[in-house]
């Protein structure tokens, strides 16, 4: 059985989110560019790989390509209702990525769409922590 | 964490300590958003969201400190860690791990990737960073529930649980299996039940056939390195767990699983129920140690059943991927023979193996003798841990009159036997363990 974190309650993500969105808008996070630029691009590059699963008759994708298939299904879990063509938005995220980590000129009109991509999700992550009932005394245990 | 840290686990194992490390540096980082927080330079707004990102992380790394609970010396025996260690170390998994039992019937390997997100922690405290890389992700957490603690045989599904660590190691190739039967199996109940396919569709199948996939590997793993034993030890954990045809969207039926590793253990000649048949008499078939197991009814019944406790969806894709599960089945414990022949060859529980320690063990530990080692002219070989298992389930199964032992009058004749008999095996193990490292000391 895999365990992470729950999505929302999954800080490193929310980080790497918050982080990216201010590097992107040309904002200084205060953390070190690289290690920013290659958390996010992990995140986004597994996830784009998942998006394979939506192929047609693919029933073996999550068999060989678990982890990639847990990352886009997280985008899904949480885009797929407000974001439109996300395979599609995700191959973009990867390539602007790629190439501000490698300095290349990127149009800002793709700039801000990686930014709204990654806007829409922290947003997301944040409300469903925000919903998420509080620990009830019951649930905490004192051994 | 004090008193964590001054607890004995279980053969001084270090995998406990680790988890603790990377604990401490997750507190310590939050403490570090808190002094950030308190700072007057920092902007409101952002030391906001730093005392929110300290609970999170604090909360975070007071659910992980709960996972170790169950991993101390005592729950667990401390004899049986060092083997099952070289059976991580025989199967070539490297991860980082701790055992743990659990008060329920359940045996679990938890892999846990938490170095996905605490890699992107801001401002991770020293600590943290040292702990993260200290460890061989995914970290590892191999579950015992208590009940088997009881009765050593019933370990050998530990080998089940380790096969879940190697499972990417052994994959279905491209093309090996002939989908069309499920894809038509899954039209038709979506047509006879007016629903449509949808996104939730496809992920359900790939889900569901990624996680059966898994299942079968695990067995195959746990068949190879334990052998009958593993059988054995599988059908009792059906018969405790109950769960009705053990069907769902995480498991294969247990049925089918029990049916395809008993054709496997019937392969080959002699094969283990050959040699085991001839030693002890006892033919083994489907259902030895496993009567009560639910048959599958028809597929109408079945998605019904399903529909009680799963999505539509879901309980539709569980019908339909019984039309190829035992196909898939069969590529997937050929590829693990293979996976392990080539890589963990020593560790493969052959029917020779097995022929060897009944012939050399089962009489004496009925004559209350553990099994320690094994003698062939002046060659001295310490009893492995799968045939100090598969000696145990023998004499469970078909020797138990004969152990010599007497419990308080009126009481069930059979438990002081059987605690008799784990007591013996136990004792097999820790000296088995001693023999063999002392032949390894240079």
């Amino acid at each position: 059985m895999r365990f992470g974190m729950e999505p929302s309650r999954d800080l490193g993500l929310q980080h790497a989110l918050r982080n990216g969105i201010a590097l992107l808008d040309g904002r200084d996070t205060g953390q070190d560019r690289g290690r920013v630029l290659d958390g996010l691009l992990e995140i986004v590059t597994e996830a784009d790989r998942g998006s394979g699963a939506l192929q047609e008759h693919s029933l073996t994708f999550a068999l060989s390509e678990r982890s990639a298939f847990e990352r886009y299904s997280l985008f899904d879990r949480y885009l797929s209702g407000s974001v439109a063509d996300l395979p599609h938005r995700l191959a973009e995220a990867r390539d602007v990525l790629q190439r501000v980590g490698q300095d290349e000129a990127v149009p800002p009109v793709q700039t801000a769409s990686v930014e709204d991509l990654l806007a829409r999700l922290l947003s997301a992550l944040e409300r469903d922590r925000n919903l998420t009932p509080l620990a009830t005394v019951r649930d905490v245990h004192y051994n | 964490m004090t008193r964590l840290r001054g607890v004995v686990y279980p053969g001084h194992h270090r995998g406990p300590e680790k988890w603790l490390d990377v604990i401490s540096g997750m507190l310590d980082t939050a403490l570090g958003y808190l002094a950030a927080a308190g700072n007057p330079a920092t902007l409101d707004a952002d030391a906001s969201k730093r005392i929110i990102d300290a609970e999170m992380l604090g909360s975070e790394a007071y659910k992980l400190l709960r996972e170790l609970d169950g991993a101390d010396a005592d729950q667990i025996p401390h004899q049986i860690v060092k083997p099952f260690q070289r059976w991580v170390d025989g199967l070539g998994i490297t991860n980082t791990i701790f055992f743990r039992a659990d008060h329920v019937a359940n045996y679990e390997l938890a892999r846990f990737y938490l170095d996905r997100s605490l890699n992107n922690l801001d401002d991770p405290a020293p600590s943290l960073t040292a702990a993260l890389q200290a460890v061989k992700w995914p970290f590892m957490r191999l579950t015992l529930p208590s009940q088997a603690l009881g009765m050593l045989p019933h370990f050998a599904i530990v080998g089940h649980e380790l096969g879940h660590a190697i499972q990417d190691k052994i994959q279905l190739p491209p093309g090996s299996v002939d989908f069309a039967p499920f894809h038509a199996a899954l039209d038709a109940r979506y047509a006879a039940e007016g629903m449509t396919k949808s996104r939730e569709t496809m992920f359900a199948a790939q889900a569901i056939l990624a996680s059966w996939a898994q299942e079968f590997v695990s067995d195959a793993v746990g068949l190879l390195v334990a052998g009958p034993a593993f059988f054995f030890a599988l059908g009792g954990f059906f018969e405790i767990a109950g769960g009705g045809y053990g069907i769902s969207p995480s498991h294969p039926p247990s049925e089918l699983r029990r049916k395809l590793i008993l054709a496997k253990l019937s392969a080959g000649s002699p094969s283990h129920c050959d040699v085991f048949e001839a030693i002890t008499g006892l033919k083994i078939e489907e259902d030895t140690n496993s009567p009560h197991v639910a048959l599958l009814p028809d597929d109408d019944t079945l998605f019904a059943s399903l529909k009680v406790k799963h999505s539509a969806e879901h309980s539709a894709v569980c019908v339909a991927m019984l039309h190829v599960a035992e196909q898939v089945a069969h590529v997937l414990f050929t590829e693990a023979e293979t996976v392990l022949n080539r890589d963990s060859a020593a560790m493969l529980y052959g029917a020779d193996r097995l022929e060897a320690d009944l012939n050399y063990h089962l009489k004496p530990l009925c004559e209350l003798i553990p099994p320690i080692e094994r003698r062939d002219g002046e060659r001295v070989e310490a009893t492995a841990l799968a045939g100090n298992l598969n000696v145990g389930w023998a004499a469970l199964l078909t020797k138990l009159d004969e152990i010599r032992a007497e419990g308080p009058p009126g009481g069930d004749p059979d438990t002081p036997k059987m605690e008799k008999l784990h007591e013996l095996l136990l004792k097999g193990v820790e000296l088995a363990e001693a023999r063999m490292t002392w032949d390894e000391c240079p």
